[in-house]
């Protein structure tokens, strides 16, 4: 007997005639589509410094100054700064040079083998340190704010409490801070990257650097991909379909693709780091973290504090953000929780007007 | 006195011959396990692609073992001849996934041949196969590193290197290691697949007359993807899917250790700068650039010591100069 005998012929007619038409449009529409037609993070800025794979850009003006502080944007290693300038009319970078502020951005580059030594009190004693002398030389400034992103929100966290002196403003976004707060959120699909990783022991993340010398993008690319299994099964035909006819939303989705196609690798060591002091041994919010033998002490953290994070974050659920407040020194903490996702919040149409003049507001009171 | 040629090349393939036997004894119990656990697994929830993975097992076991243990005490040719290739596992492998994909095409055909057929038709039954193709949920075991797991595992590829052959049996060992874990990942995946698929004829048997009449092909997708939706985020979360997981990813980075292993004695022998050599020298490099920052940071400070010292010096005579006038 056939499963499903009584199908409406003229139901299913009325929609196979729609999706004919939407596919005979789409086809012709990605078939006109190159790589070199898809553009992220076209701001335009200049390189100020360069010191090996790092790159710190320096993003020209587009109005009056309103903050006189610059701002340096931190991402971390897994995934690309891009996603702040993701595109003209989604993008946190362009919505704040049009309010004034002066901005710089750090890019890690792209790790290969020959980085796998490299620990996180490099990245952060090291290039960040050097990137904020830099902006401090060119300015004459003491401090700069420092708005970090993710994994660069924890590096800002560190750099705060070792060299308070440099940081005027900090803001930290999507970040987490307590790599086990994930067990307090009962949504389902929240936390996998926590989970995942405290299931691993200790010699399974050195097993995985010694045989592969970073942490493939790859892996982390799986890991992403199993925290939200259906998407990925759904992505490149359903909903592509969906979206094929209408061209800006095709192009915004190729432009994401672009950008989640970009995943380097994780330094070896610094992964260690990562996984193992942090997600593992959740060392951070014990003040028990630390690099070149010095602890990080997050009540040294005295800067100002703008802690922004997305109440529906699967990869970095707010659990693990909220807990910034209680740990650090800065007696001036402001909560700001946005609707959305981790990467939503930055790219979603909904975020743009908030997300943007939320920070330079902020920022123009502290200045 | 070196040996001749031919006398290292004797050795090698005797030595050889041994880990191909242990390798064999491996494989025989691998299999043999894996047909118990298939019958544990299907005691619990009846799962016809797991009997697809019993029927081969025990058709390998039947077929193979014979060959492999006369191989074991007779002589390896023999016994080299009964052992599967990789290409004929993987080729095992595509006939089995092709079977569970089977399961959810013959609904879907049933279905689709109640419409029209067109290509929109073709488009969405393709789709439907996509997303309810159970070799999409295999895709997070994290075994995807063996990318050249049969180049080494088929043979030595040289003479003359004293310990190239334990070396090849433990990428031998590690492979099967590899192999073993990833059925059992297999094993939950298919499972859990099997009751995603029951739930979904459930729920379309669940419907009434009416209900089913409105059915479009897309309301039949959305129904598919929330039901698998549901079971993968509740099967990635899981005990025993991380627990499997995590043995193929060890047994994976296993295999790739002992692969390196290998190259190694090749590089060696060929005059190339090993992985580990190279490493190393990137390992000196860091640290020298580490060092490098750290003076020159101590140089800035020491800097900016001295001139801040010398403007207060400056400041202090020009006020007390100021003062004497």
């Amino acid at each position: 007997m056939s499963l499903l005998p009584h199908i409406n012929p003229y139901n299913a007619l009325e929609e196979i005639a729609k999706l004919n038409s939407k596919l005979v449009e789409g086809a012709k529409k990605l078939s006109s589509i190159k790589d070199s037609d898809i553009h992220i993070g076209t701001t335009k800025k200049d390189v100020v410094y360069e010191q090996d794979k790092v790159t710190l850009y320096h993003y020209n003006k587009r109005s009056e100054a309103t903050v006189t502080t610059p701002v340096i944007v931190v991402y971390g290693l897994i995934g690309r700064f891009t996603m702040a300038d993701l595109q003209e009319d989604r993008s946190l970078i362009r919505n704040m040079l049009d309010k004034g502020v002066d901005i710089y951005a750090v890019d890690w580059g792209s790790p290969t083998r020959a980085d796998r030594w490299l620990k996180l009190e490099d990245y952060i004693n090291g290039y960040l340190h050097e990137c904020i002398e830099f902006v401090k030389r060119t300015h004459s400034v003491d401090k700069v704010n420092i708005l970090g992103i993710c994994e660069g929100g924890v590096f800002s966290i560190c750099y705060s409490a070792l060299h308070p002196e440099n940081v005027n403003n900090l803001i930290t976004s999507i970040t987490p801070v307590d790599f086990h707060g994930d067990q307090r959120d009962d949504k389902v699909e929240h936390g996998y990257i926590n989970l995942w990783t405290r299931n691993l022991e200790s010699s399974d993340i050195d097993l995985m650097v010694n045989a592969c010398g970073n942490m493939p993008g790859e892996l982390m690319g799986m890991v992403f991909q199993l925290m939200t299994p259906l998407k990925s099964l759904t992505k490149y035909n359903i909903d592509l379909l969906d979206i094929a006819c209408d061209e800006k939303k095709l192009m915004n989705f190729l432009r994401m693709e672009k950008w989640l196609a970009d995943r380097p690798d994780h330094p070896g060591e610094a992964a260690k780091q990562w996984f193992k002091d942090l997600y593992q041994d959740n060392k951070l919010i014990q003040n028990t973290f630390e690099l070149d033998g010095e602890k990080v002490d997050l009540t040294k953290v005295t800067a100002p504090i703008l802690n922004i994070y997305a109440l529906n974050d699967h990869i970095i659920p707010p659990e693990c953000s909220m807990a910034l407040k209680q740990c650090v020194g800065s007696t001036d903490y402001t909560d700001l929780p946005l609707p959305g996702g981790h990467v939503g919040v930055f790219v979603s149409g909904k975020s743009q007007g908030i997300l943007g003049k939320g920070i330079v507001d902020w920022l123009i009171q502290r200045d | 006195m070196a040996q001749d040629s031919n006398a290292i090349w004797q050795e090698l393939m005797a030595g050889w011959q041994t880990s191909q036997q242990q390798a064999a004894e491996q494989m025989l119990k691998g299999f043999e396990q894996w047909n118990t656990s298939i019958d544990e697994a299907n005691a619990t929830v009846s799962n016809p692609v797991l009997n697809i993975y019993k029927n081969i097992a025990q058709s390998f076991l039947k077929g193979y073992s014979p060959q492999m243990k006369a191989g074991l005490t007779e002589n390896w040719e023999q016994y080299l001849s009964g052992m599967p290739s990789a290409a004929a596992i993987a080729e095992d492998m595509r006939k089995l996934i092709k079977s569970g994909e089977g399961l959810f095409q013959s609904i879907s055909a049933d279905f689709m041949s109640s419409i029209k057929d067109d290509d929109a038709n073709q488009y969405l039954l393709k789709a439907l196969l996509d997303i309810s193709n159970p070799n999409g949920w295999l895709k997070y075991s994290g075994d995807n590193f063996d990318v050249s797991a049969h180049k080494l595992s088929e043979g030595p590829l040289f003479s003359g290197i004293s310990d190239i052959d334990n070396r090849l049996a433990q990428v031998s060992d590690s492979w099967l290691e590899l192999f073993e874990e990833s059925k059992k990942y297999h094993v939950i995946v298919f499972a859990k697949w099997t009751h995603a698929y029951s739930k979904f004829i459930d729920e379309l048997n669940s419907l009434t007359q009416e209900k089913r009449a409105e059915l479009s092909p897309r309301n039949l997708i959305d129904m598919w993807t929330t039901i698998a939706n549901e079971e993968l985020l509740a099967l990635h979360r899981s005990e025993e899917f991380l627990t499997t997981q995590r043995d193929v990813i060890r047994a994976s980075m296993q295999y790739r250790l002992h692969e390196k292993s290998v190259a190694e004695v090749i590089c060696e022998a060929l005059h190339i700068p090993t992985r580990d050599e190279v490493d190393e020298l990137h390992k000196t490099v860091t640290e020298l650039r580490r060092e490098l920052r750290q003076t020159k940071t101590i140089v800035q400070d020491l800097h900016n010591t001295i001139a801040d010292n010398f403007s207060k010096r400056t400041v202090k005579k020009l006020s007390s100069k100021e003062n004497k006038h």
